[in-house]
């Protein structure tokens, strides 16, 4: 472990971070990933890495960000080795009335888990986690230009699909 | 939010959105971490069968490794033991040997879930891994079954930089590795480096951007790679996708429309083998559950539509694919999270089709969990799709392997237990991932041959079982 902070201050600020951080960093990692158990092993993973290189992370100055980026990574490469995902909504019960599909959070669901990784995640971070866009380049590792568009591309798809749906 | 935004910020479905993952993590109960559990085996997780989105069956990459299976995954501490005789409902052959039917090898020297991970030539690779901070490394390893001995490679070009994901496939004597290297302003940056097996060396192959930063599947070719965007696909508009050829060594980009501009709900790329050579199969899916394959000739740069199939009514699993141009369709592995009871032949219903021919066929398949195999539930994740040079004809389907030119199935013995405290059990090649809290790697199984392991069954015997554990 060549970049830990062995002190005991170092432990103890890396303890409280964890205390602080981790159920935010998991309901992250679930509104992203969208399963709570794989939700809970990629921030597992994180904190583990996290914990090696605490003095560079802390270093930072958003320890949260980098964390977030390393939850992003994987999703994006768990999503590339499962491209044989079926994404589909739960099955409801009820109808759902066509006129408020758009506001159903059980249909937003379904088309937010259309998205790809990477447009999911920025969505989830500007109206979940509230970022600018700065932030979310930060955690997505781009401009703050693509960020903006990456946001806007993936409400652009969700309106294009919401459309489609009181359509058909 | 601190910066201006030409969107409001406040439309309709901006707060949709909120409310919904407000609703969305109200639903869980998540907790803390303690320090000390961080490095602590978590307990094996009881997977709700109904999950929030529903995965197909995974296509991944074979490992073939002669006439034994090698299957990298728990190391198990309890005896393992064999079928029971009386669990076999047909005249099988006996298996004769007392020895355990898996035994334990060398662990991974790395976690195998952060290597990209390819079977060739007997071997087993794990190339270009990812460090715990998302830095790529341009590293690998290499597992000889015969020799049960693990190998470093030579390292590649020094990168350091973060990146999101590696894919790999062989194509003769090279392994290509693709790595997603994060978005520019440009567009997803994705880079192709080459592993030469022979030579033990690598080679940066071609460097430079994809024209979208959607993203897409990619499916390694004998002459390049072919990449199926992931936007657009529930839809009945194009697809984008691009191909990079090796002869070139540039990508190109196109179009394509499965389905004819039916509402489709998804799309998949896979390799095949035809008697008329390489293709790409884009498998796709309409809502009706009905099955529109199309192929792709890297020759022409064609499209042509092969088949199609109403379906059985119910949502199947992704396409497995022999090494004769066979494709087969799983059941659903989860009937009941799509409102198929037991009985309903749904659920116990599969398809198959030679693609040279478009021939279809309905296969019915033994109940997962039946008392034919009563120690492999259907989620162990049987997603072996070739079983060593005896089995390469098979697919498999919830356990058991499935001939479809011959309509003979197959009855595997169970893979060991997990160790208690320790996570899924994965294997190289699929998409399930082999966890150890500390350390994370892998442990090494192999197998006895394939005659040894496997039962054959016949249709009587199937239905018999099936209509008892319906």
């Amino acid at each position: 472990m060549a970049d830990a902070d062995p002190t005991p201050a170092g432990e103890l600020d890396f303890e409280r971070f964890v205390q602080e951080h981790s159920v935010g960093l998991q309901q992250f990692a679930y509104l992203v990933i969208g399963n709570p158990e794989d939700a809970r092993d990629a921030v597992q993973d994180a904190l583990l890495g996290a914990m090696r290189q605490w003095h560079t992370i802390r270093g930072t100055g958003n320890p949260a960000g980098y964390l977030r980026r390393s939850i992003v990574n994987a999703n994006v490469s768990r999503w590339r080795k499962r491209r044989r995902e079926v994404v589909v909504a739960e099955v409801r019960d009820e109808a759902v009335p066509s006129d408020s599909r758009v506001f159903d959070s059980m249909y937003l669901g379904a088309l937010t888990g259309r998205l790809t990784g990477r447009r999911r995640a920025a969505l989830v971070l500007r109206y979940w986690e509230e970022c600018s866009y700065a932030e979310i380049g930060e955690v997505l590792d781009c401009t703050e230009a693509s960020a903006r568009s990456l946001v806007h591309r993936a409400l652009g798809d969700l309106r294009r699909e919401a459309e489609r749906g009181s359509d058909g | 939010m601190a910066d201006d935004d030409p969107f409001t910020g406040r439309s309709e479905l901006e707060e949709a959105l909120r409310r919904h993952f407000r609703d969305e993590v109200a639903r869980t109960d998540f907790q803390p971490f303690r320090l000390d559990e961080l490095q602590q085996p978590r307990p094996a997780p009881v997977r709700p069968r109904r999950n929030r989105w529903l995965l197909a069956a995974a296509a991944g990459v074979a490992v073939v490794v002669g006439a034994t299976q090698l299957i990298i995954g728990q190391l198990t501490q309890g005896p393992v033991t064999a079928i029971p005789a009386s669990a076999t409902p047909s005249a099988g052959p006996v298996q004769a040997s007392t020895a355990p039917l898996w035994t334990p090898r060398l662990p991974a020297p790395v976690d195998v879930e952060r290597y990209a991970q390819v079977g060739l030539n007997g071997s087993v690779y794990l190339l270009a891994g990812r460090s715990t901070d998302g830095t790529c490394r341009l590293d690998g390893y290499r597992y000889q079954p015969g020799a049960d001995l693990w190998q470093q490679l030579a390292d590649g070009p020094a990168r350091g930089r973060q990146c999101a994901a590696s894919y790999a496939f062989a194509s003769g004597s090279r392994i290509y590795v693709m790595i997603d290297a994060g978005a520019k302003a440009t567009g997803d940056r994705m880079e192709l480096y080459a592993y030469d097996t022979v030579d033990n060396a690598w080679t940066t192959f071609h460097d430079a951007g994809l024209p979208d930063d959607s993203g897409c599947t990619p499916v390694g070719l004998d002459e390049g790679i072919f990449c199926l965007d992931q936007s657009d696909e529930a839809s009945g508009a194009p697809i984008g996708y691009h191909r990079f050829s090796f002869a070139d060594r540039r990508w190109t980009s196109a179009a394509v429309q499965p389905g004819g501009g039916r509402t489709r709900l998804s799309v998949a790329p896979l390799r095949v083998n035809l008697a008329v050579g390489e293709r790409v199969l884009l498998d796709t899916r309409l809502p009706s559950g009905g099955i529109v394959l199309t192929d792709w000739d890297p020759a022409t740069g064609r499209f042509a539509e092969l088949t199609e199939h109403a379906g059985t009514g119910a949502e199947l699993g992704a396409a497995q694919l022999t090494a004769d141009g066979t494709a087969y369709f799983n059941p659903p592995a989860d009937p009941a999270g799509q409102g198929i009871p037991a009985s309903d032949p749904r659920a116990t219903t599969g398809l198959a089709v030679e693609l040279g021919q478009a021939r279809w066929q309905s296969v019915v398949v033994p109940h997962p969990g039946g008392p034919l195999i009563s120690q492999t539930p259907s989620d162990a994740g049987w997603a072996l799709r070739y079983y060593g040079a005896q089995a390469s004809g098979y697919v498999n389907a919830n356990g058991y392997l499935y001939r479809p030119d011959r309509r003979s199935w197959l009855a595997i013995a169970p893979l060991p237990a997990p160790e208690a405290g320790n996570g899924r059990v994965g294997w190289v090649g699929s998409a399930l991932q082999c966890q150890r809290a500390a350390p994370r790697n892998c442990w090494g199984l192999s197998a006895r041959p394939l005659a040894e392991l496997a039962t054959p069954l016949d249709q009587a015997a199937i239905e018999a079982s099936n209509a008892r554990v319906g």
